[in-house]
């Protein structure tokens, strides 16, 4: 499957317009002859037919090698490995923290469904997963930065820096936990099993934490896993803005730039994370629900 | 099984939240302290307001290695290279900017050639001879020599193929301090292509690491480079040139143009330049808290009207129906509409273009057969007058489409738009458009050859591509490769572009300014020369 992966992504960038030569030495808005562009291809191997340079690049990523960066003649692997650690800081920081505020929220709105606060708080996630990451990404530079001035606009790549970062990205991310963990509770709360449990006197905080919610955590960590795939593929707007070296940055920079090694490096790194997430999220499933089974 | 399947799950999630490492602080500045700065505005072209007085209170992250009081500039860069070798790539523009590397001439503010680490050059037939400035030396101490700076230039010439015409020449250090260079032939632009920031001349011998810390002749040294990233710099006590003021400085990669704003208002910023046209509102409406500098630039944004697929009437006609001023004025003060392809009051560039007309567009679309159709657009033979217009989305020409698309359209004209993302793959090449979009530094240092060259040459791609052919502006162009007087230089390329201009060939439509903010007391930091590779210098200050 990573093999299909790679040579479909290999050719599609291939036959998108754009060259990876012309994006590196036009940058700057100087135009370059087209036998220096021809020159600079020959030394690059970007004159060599398309098969003859898959199969290459296939070779090397065989035995362990990604190539260098076409924009910068770095090691794809080196680059790749710097933006998914930083991704990862972010990724796990800002699930944490949509996990502690959606989770507890969606529990007490399931259960007191139809109430003011249950409606207040579905506005709140409608609103929060309506809103674009980069405007409130800006907005709480804006507030914190500006207003209180409680952090810098310039942090960088410290735990000072990952705050609004964090919040930026768990904030949409937990407006959507919050409407898909609500329904999945609310759905678990109208099963049979539960009228019986209550019939028999079992008190409530029993029967919605070791029954309704061990029965929901399926649910829930299919969403989770499904969130951990998207945030490792990074979020470019939140990294842009608030200038996280994170993967999400890096690769949309390749991407614009024609960097083939870093972007083919990229789509097999997070083909085999998906594949991971995937089989984990399968496993945990398995175990918190026995009547499931995996199929062989 | 359960609870070892749990067990395993728990751990492999652990190690996937701890797999970051501990990210090393990004180098930040110094805590400053609260600061009254006089405001005076620096005079250019187009200067905005600045003259009051204004009490500003920076309060730039804190920075670790420094104390308290030194002289730091912050400012954003809105690029950054994985290396500072100044040979390598267009690597040497920012190098350049940082106050690390010099080359043997500068473009001043007024498009003259200013000698820098050069004392002189003088031309006679194929031979220049350059005199070197006797004080001029590395940060290192180790004087600039004749041989050195020749071995950059070949060194040069190896790994930059756009100057690989530098290894074709010959070369001999007659002393210490002079050299000449044989080029064989003609090469009236020698200087200007000396003052090119990748012709910046480093210790060869003395650098061990290229790309992270090469060792120059300018006013600071590298102090710490992220490849791809922040960049922090500290005054060079050895500098040849004299005092330098400040003690340091720092350039923050930043991208976007809200974090720059916000950072400037924060007070973590004293300067940065390119700045967008939201921010410049701002910036503009705060006159005592910031100084905004605008010069027009050289980056063009123009149009080629193709020859091929349009005739003589319709294209004159089109551009009578261009609004230049309507163009720049959506553009909200970053673009000034466009007198030619060259700065306003560039001698080489002084063309007469027709003021717009939308009447005696319709006239000459008449003329040439066209009547108007029920709908208002002109129609000849059953056939709506309709054009293609290409462009990618980058700066502003995506605006530029569909206001030109208003601007026809109002005038009986129809289009069609077409984006790109790669223009220099597909319409510029292959000719497939009405109306080409397109934008380019049309000055690289202070001449017009290199611009005749790319787009009216009969070998360059873009006139293949748009039908430009005309024999008289290929002599003229022929003839600036090798005439030497500035004068004449200026009234060839003056005839060459007017040619251009009379065939309809060409819709110069905006030059970008080149905007800097700058906090009060902030000075120096290149406002003033209309190039991008230019930063700060010796004299740049921060009260």
């Amino acid at each position: 499957m990573l093999l299909v992966l790679s040579f479909f992504s290999y050719l599609l960038l291939d036959l998108a317009p754009g060259d990876p030569v012309e994006k590196k030495l036009t940058e700057t808005g100087i135009r370059v002859s087209r036998e220096i562009l021809e020159q600079e291809r020959a030394r690059m191997g970007l004159d060599r037919p398309f098969l003859t340079r898959y199969v290459l690049w296939l070779l090397g990523a065989l035995h362990g090698d990604l190539g260098t960066s076409y924009k910068d003649g770095m090691s794809v692997a080196e680059k790749l490995s710097d933006g998914l650690k930083n991704t990862c800081w972010l990724a796990s920081m800002s699930l944490v923290l949509a996990l502690l505020v959606s989770v507890p929220l969606s529990i007490v709105s399931a259960v007191r469904q139809n109430t003011v606060w249950d409606m207040f708080a579905g506005f709140c996630a409608f609103v929060s997963n309506s809103i674009p990451n980069f405007l409130i990404s800006v907005l709480l530079m804006y507030l914190f930065c500006i207003r209180l001035k409680m952090f810098p606009v310039i942090a960088g790549n410290t735990l000072q820096g990952l705050f609004l970062p964090v919040v930026s990205l768990a904030i949409p991310m937990a407006g959507r936990f919050f409407r898909q963990f609500r329904a999945e509770i609310i759905d678990q709360l109208e099963q049979d099993y539960v009228t019986g449990i209550r019939a028999r006197g079992v008190r409530e905080h029993l029967v919605l934490f070791c029954n309704v919610l061990r029965n929901a955590m399926g649910h829930m960590i299919t969403v989770i896993g499904l969130a951990i795939g998207s945030l490792m593929g990074g979020s470019v707007v939140i990294e842009t803005i608030f200038r996280w070296s994170g993967i999400g940055k890096l690769v949309m920079d390749s991407i614009t730039a024609r960097d083939y090694p870093v972007i083919q490096g990229f789509v097999l790194l997070m083909g085999s994370l998906y594949l991971v997430i995937g089989i984990i999220t399968d496993l945990i499933f398995v175990a918190l629900d026995p009547r499931t089974e995996i199929s062989s | 099984m359960k609870k070892s399947l749990l067990a395993a799950v728990l751990l492999v999630s652990g190690i996937l939240a701890g797999c970051g490492k501990q990210a090393a602080p990004a180098p930040a500045a110094q805590t400053a302290a609260q600061q009254t700065a006089a405001v005076t505005a620096a005079a250019e072209e187009t200067k905005a307001q600045g003259t009051q007085a204004a009490e500003t209170t920076a309060a730039a992250p804190a920075e670790e290695t420094k104390s308290q009081g030194e002289k730091i500039l912050y400012a954003a860069a809105s690029f950054a290279y994985p290396s500072l070798d100044v040979h390598k790539e267009t690597y040497g523009w920012y190098t350049q900017i940082y106050g690390v590397s010099e080359a043997l001439f500068k473009v001043g503010p007024d498009m003259g050639l200013i000698p820098l680490l050069a004392e002189s050059m003088e031309t006679e037939g194929t031979t220049a001879t350059i005199k070197l400035k006797e004080n001029a030396a590395f940060s290192n101490g180790n004087p600039v020599t004749a041989e050195m700076v020749i071995r950059n230039y070949q060194r040069l010439a190896e790994l930059n193929a756009r100057f690989s015409f530098l290894g074709d020449f010959d070369y001999e250090a007659v002393d210490e301090h002079t050299l000449t260079i044989d080029t064989h032939n003609p090469y009236p632009t020698l200087r200007n292509d000396l003052a090119s920031p990748e012709t910046g001349i480093m210790d060869l011998d003395s650098t061990t690491d290229f790309d992270t810390d090469p060792i120059c002749t300018g006013p600071f040294v590298m102090a710490d480079f992220q490849p791809v990233g922040d960049v922090r710099v500290e005054r060079n006590d050895n500098y040849w040139g004299g005092d330098v003021k400040l003690d340091g400085a720092v350039f923050y990669y930043m991208q976007e143009d809200q974090p720059k704003l916000l950072a400037m208002q924060s007070g973590e910023l004293d300067c940065y330049n390119s700045i967008d046209s939201a921010s410049l509102q701002i910036y503009l409406s705060d006159p005592a808290s910031y100084n905004v500098v605008q010069i027009a630039g050289t980056r063009l944004q123009y149009g080629i009207l193709n020859e091929n697929r349009l005739d003589d009437k319709v294209r004159a006609a089109i551009n009578l129906i261009i609004d230049k001023e309507a163009l720049a004025a959506y553009q909200e003060g970053t673009v000034v509409p466009a007198t030619g392809p060259f700065r306003p009051g560039a001698a080489y560039g002084m063309v007469s273009i027709p003021a717009t007309n939308p009447e005696k567009a319709r006239q000459l679309l008449e003329e040439d057969g066209y009547t108007p159709g029920a709908d208002g657009i002109y129609e000849k033979d059953g056939q709506k007058l309709s054009v293609e217009i290409c462009y990618y989305a980058a700066r502003n020409l995506d605006a530029i489409a569909i206001l030109l698309q208003e601007q026809l359209k109002n005038c009986g004209i129809d289009s069609v738009l077409t984006v790109e993302e790669d223009p220099d793959s597909t319409y510029m090449v292959t000719g497939n458009y009405d109306i080409a979009l397109y934008c380019m530094i049309a000055d690289k240092a202070g001449d017009p050859l290199y611009f005749l060259d790319s787009t009216l040459s009969e070998n360059s791609n873009e006139s293949k591509a748009g039908g430009f052919k005309n024999a008289e502006c290929q002599a003229m162009i022929e003839e600036l490769r090798t005439e030497a007087d500035p004068a004449k230089r200026a009234e060839l390329s003056v005839k060459c572009l007017q040619l251009a201009v009379d065939e309809n060939a060409y819709a110069y439509l905006g030059l970008f300014r080149q905007t800097t903010v700058l906090k009060p007391g902030v000075t120096g930091f290149a406002e003033d020369i209309p190039f991008d590779f230019y930063g700060i210098d010796a004299n740049t200050d921060k009260q």
